[in-house]
């Protein structure tokens, strides 16, 4: 095998001078690279090769360099370098096939330097074809903060991070059992993006974690910065609107997908894990409804459900009725409607897309501005859009009103990227009410309806439980019930192991 | 992929080429509140609209610091035209109007006096063919012309036609909508009414400031108005329709050592009519009244806690209340000869044949001959928030 490396050119000789000059030769112009010489006591010479500011600077003088300098012959070496790597934890390491976490040999110098692009310390010596490398990476980051996306009052504070490891981590303190899986992916010929799949064994939705594997496979491409990549080529419909596969920064929503039978991704380098299968209701779901009161948690979904259709439909209404069907309109409100629109010059079409324009620039402008900035523009925002407009007379207080509902309203998705579907879907309905009225709010829904119906998410309907109907899995639709009386999970994923609770969970007074 | 793509095109596409057909903007509409016919010249009709004019509706915040000239004030516009059809007559205020006029939220329809005797069906016949229906306005005759009451300076509300609007709803006295009215002009065994609007000072004497108020009923036989029931009438007229929903009966104590009234106010009223037909063929109808009522006023010392006391006050209500219909239904019947009570409807319902081979054709004659009995039941449900009535004590009067 050594042989056969070298005669392709992607080993080693063996020769210090010329092993180091391949390196180099391949780190050209790599600032960053260090190499540093030492010297064994019995005179063989070696190099250690690594990335400035990836690698633990403290552990390496400790762990390698100084026992590398009192060190008698190579044969101590791996023992050496694998004490450094597993904290002092050694264990026998004969021959190159080692696939010890920290310490490995690689034959491939193509492997060799992706290990070193990693964070990896190479190690190489004279009359020695295997490459050493140590895992002592180390670079900053984040720590584990509360999701600036997902908020909840009652509920976990810990967020999803970028890296992969702790995200891991904060999974398996979730689930402490062997059964929960972690398989690894790579993906990207440049990035080369660590992927780790999270299921349960006995409970993941069958068959679903090969096809996730597959359609990841599937991938060729050359860098992946974020799980939108992901999410963008597994989906099953690449022309909709709707996320069809959940994103969530929070551990507590990731492994309630996993409980349920999903499978979840996580993407080095983005505290956004992506669940799948990913349903519309899901969407409307709040991680904290489950934590909460389940009455009041009843009450939180039906009013979100009513200002999600007000999201998309409440600026259609405004402008079908007050362009085609004035009879619609109560009298006395119309009066007042017609009174606030007495000195406007647009027709109500062009107003209302000029305000939700002007609304999405608003938000769009407060998420991109720089902090100290971002509160002048939502005052100037507030009171031009708000105030000024209307007594300049170019658009009408109803309609302020109207678009100020809607914007807050498009904001009730615990899901954020449903929330942009919704928001986009806003303006061809308003087009549509502005050219057929009532009518085409009711075309522009249909052909909604029939999309969403249409649509599928790794196999499960979109729509499920409500279409198709699963009386079972309503319990946590529109209202959600008691815990103590969802013995099962939803039917549509978690068919492999159906009862997640026992007999008769409710709690009573003891009898006495 | 690439035909679906062309095929969306496409569909939006067409869906620009409809240019918002049909679409009116709410600031390029006038808005009709209230719609008055009058005669006109030379046979013509009159048609005076009440235009609601936002500007000066306003929106509150904006029109704020208005003082009590602002009282003086309406909101409203009337414009009225002289024409042969109500069609033409519209059209041409259309003429003068900057804004297209627009009827769906006309809240009545005021017929005045003099038309209203000469016969409203051929003025009636477009709001009930136009495509802005107005079947559910009100329909009311207007004690003297309908522009008057149109022209009626309103203390509350903006516009004089919200003033009518609320006080019929009120239904103090009968009202009627214009698909009630049309409904009844058209249907056998009985015959339409309207409230009368009149516009009256709002104190005794000369007031600066008037009331428009409902005062009495104008009772129609086929289209034209016949002759008018005052308030009293009108109410006998609200029971045996039995729409009263809120209402007062009054009786007087004459025994006792004070004499004076007690007030009761109507909680429940229900009113049910049974039609039956003799050996003789006469016809009898059989009204029965189920009133629930608590008393909120008692001038008289009578002490109500008794029973006795409180069982001859219930047979004066009845009374009372028996009189009211009565006195109603005679004027109609006598007087008037016109069913407005729709006895010959329910008779139709009742026995249709019978209704069909002897009575229809004859009815006008056989209704004034009808038999009513009446039979009332009274509940006093409460006395109010005390038993007693303020007295003067006993030796204050002995000492006079």
């Amino acid at each position: 095998m050594n042989s056969k490396a070298r005669e392709d050119g992607t080993g080693l000789t063996g020769k210090l001078e010329e092993d180091l000059a391949l390196f180099q030769g391949k780190m050209e112009r790599c600032s960053d690279v260090e190499y540093h010489k030492f010297t064994l006591q019995s005179g063989k010479q070696g190099y250690l090769i690594f990335i400035a500011g990836m690698t633990d600077d403290t552990r390496l003088q400790m762990e390698v360099i100084d026992p590398l300098s009192r060190m008698e012959s190579e044969q101590d070496l791996s023992g050496t370098l694998k004490t450094a790597g597993n904290g002092g934890n050694a264990k026998d390491l004969s021959g190159s096939s080692s696939d010890a976490g920290q310490l490995r040999t690689e034959m491939e110098l193509e492997q060799g330097l992706t290990g070193l692009c990693k964070g990896d310390t190479i190690a190489i010596l004279d009359g020695c074809r295997k490459i050493l490398l140590v895992s002592l990476s180390k670079w900053e980051q984040r720590s584990v903060e509360e999701p600036a996306s997902e908020p909840v009052i009652r509920g976990a504070r810990d967020g999803f991070t970028e890296s992969l490891q702790t995200n891991t981590t904060l999974i398996r303190r979730r689930l402490a059992t062997p059964d929960l899986k972690v398989e690894s992916i790579q993906v990207g010929t440049l990035s080369k993006t660590d992927m780790e799949l999270v299921y349960l064994d006995s409970v993941v939705m069958p068959g679903l974690v090969d096809e996730v594997k597959q359609r990841i496979q599937r991938i060729v491409i050359d860098t992946v910065l974020e799980s939108g990549y992901i999410e963008e080529l597994i989906c099953d419909n690449p022309f909709s609107v709707f996320p069809q596969v959940i994103n969530t920064e929070r551990p507590d929503r990731a492994v309630s997908g996993i409980v349920e039978g999903k499978v979840v991704i996580l993407v080095d380098n983005t505290p956004f894990v992506l669940v799948v299968p990913g349903l519309f209701v899901e969407t409307l779901q709040a991680s904290e409804d489950y934590y909460q009161n389940y009455i009041f948690s009843t009450m939180t979904r039906f009013l979100r459900l009513g200002l999600a259709i007000g999201a998309l439909v409440f600026p259609s209404i405004y402008i079908a009725l007050t362009t085609f069907h004035q009879e619609m309109i109560p009298a006395s409100l119309l009066l007042s409607i017609a009174a606030s629109r007495e000195a406007v010059p647009f027709p109500a079409l062009i107003e209302a897309i000029l305000m939700e324009a002007s609304f999405e620039g608003l938000r769009e402008a407060g998420i991109r501005l720089p902090r100290p900035v971002g509160q002048a523009v939502s005052i100037v925002g507030a009171l031009v859009i708000g105030q000024a407009a209307v007594q300049a007379g170019i658009v009408s207080a109803t309609l302020v009103i109207v678009v100020s509902f809607t914007g807050i309203a498009s904001f009730i998705f615990p899901i954020y990227s449903q929330g942009l579907a919704f928001r986009v879907m806003r303006f061809p309905m308003m087009l549509l009410a502005g050219s057929l009225g009532l009518y085409g709010i009711f075309l522009g829904l249909l052909v909604l309806l029939i999309h969403l119906v249409k649509l599928r998410s790794f196999g499960v309907p979109y729509l499920s439980p409500i279409i198709p109907l699963q009386a079972a899995g309503l319990k946590d639709v529109f209202v959600r019930f008691p815990w103590w009386s969802m013995k099962e999970r939803p039917l549509q994923t978690g068919k492999a192991n159906l009862r997640r609770m026992k007999g008769n969970m409710r709690p009573r007074p003891p009898k006495s | 992929m690439r035909k679906a793509a062309i095929l969306l095109l496409i569909a939006t596409m067409s869906m620009s080429l409809t240019a918002c057909w049909s679409n009116r903007e709410v600031n390029d509409i006038a808005i009709v509140s209230a719609i008055g016919i009058d005669q006109g010249n030379n046979g013509n009709i009159r048609l005076s609209l009440q235009l609601a004019v936002p500007l000066l509706i306003g929106t509150g915040s904006s029109q704020g610091g208005a003082g009590t000239t602002k009282l003086a004030d309406t909101s409203g516009w009337v414009v009225s035209e002289e024409g042969a059809t109500v069609m033409e007559t519209y059209r041409s205020i259309q003429q003068k109007l900057p804004r297209q006029i627009f009827f769906s939220h006309s809240r009545v329809i005021i017929v005045g006096h003099s038309m209203a005797e000469s016969g409203v069906s051929q003025v009636l016949d477009f709001f009930e063919r136009y495509r802005e229906s107005q079947m559910k306005s009100y329909f009311a005759v207007s004690a003297t012309t309908a522009s008057d009451v149109l022209n009626y300076l309103p203390k509350f509300e903006r516009l004089s036609s919200e003033v009518i609007f609320e006080e019929l709803k009120r239904r103090v006295l009968p009202t009627v909508r214009l698909v009630d009215f049309l409904n009844a002009l058209q249907s056998e065994g009985v015959e339409p009414f309207a409230p009368i609007l009149e516009i009256t000072a709002s104190e005794n004497g000369e007031s600066p400031y008037k009331n428009l108020v409902i005062s009495g009923s104008a009772v129609f036989k086929e289209d034209k108005m016949i002759g008018k029931l005052d308030d009293n009438e009108a109410r006998g007229l609200h029971w045996v329709l039995d729409t009263v929903k809120e209402g007062v009966v009054t009786i007087e104590i004459e025994e006792g050592r004070r004499k004076g009234r007690i007030s009761a106010e109507l909680e429940k009223v229900n009113v049910s009519r049974k039609m039956k037909i003799g050996e003789s063929g006469k016809m009898e109808v059989r009204l029965h009244a189920d009133v629930s009522a608590n008393i909120y006023e008692n001038t008289s010392d009578m002490d109500l806690e008794i029973s006795e006391n409180t069982k001859s006050v219930i047979d004066l209500f009845k009374k009372q209340i028996e009189n009211r219909i009565t006195g109603s239904i005679q004027k109609v019947q006598r007087e008037l000869q016109s069913d407005i009570f729709g006895f010959g409807q329910s008779i139709y319902r009742r026995y249709p044949l019978t209704w069909k081979k002897s009575y229809r054709e004859q009815w006008d004659t056989l209704f004034s001959e009808m038999e009513t009995k009446i039979d009332v039941d009274v509940r006093v449900l409460r006395n109010g928030l005390t038993n007693k009535t303020i007295k003067i004590s006993d030796s204050e009067v002995e000492q006079k």
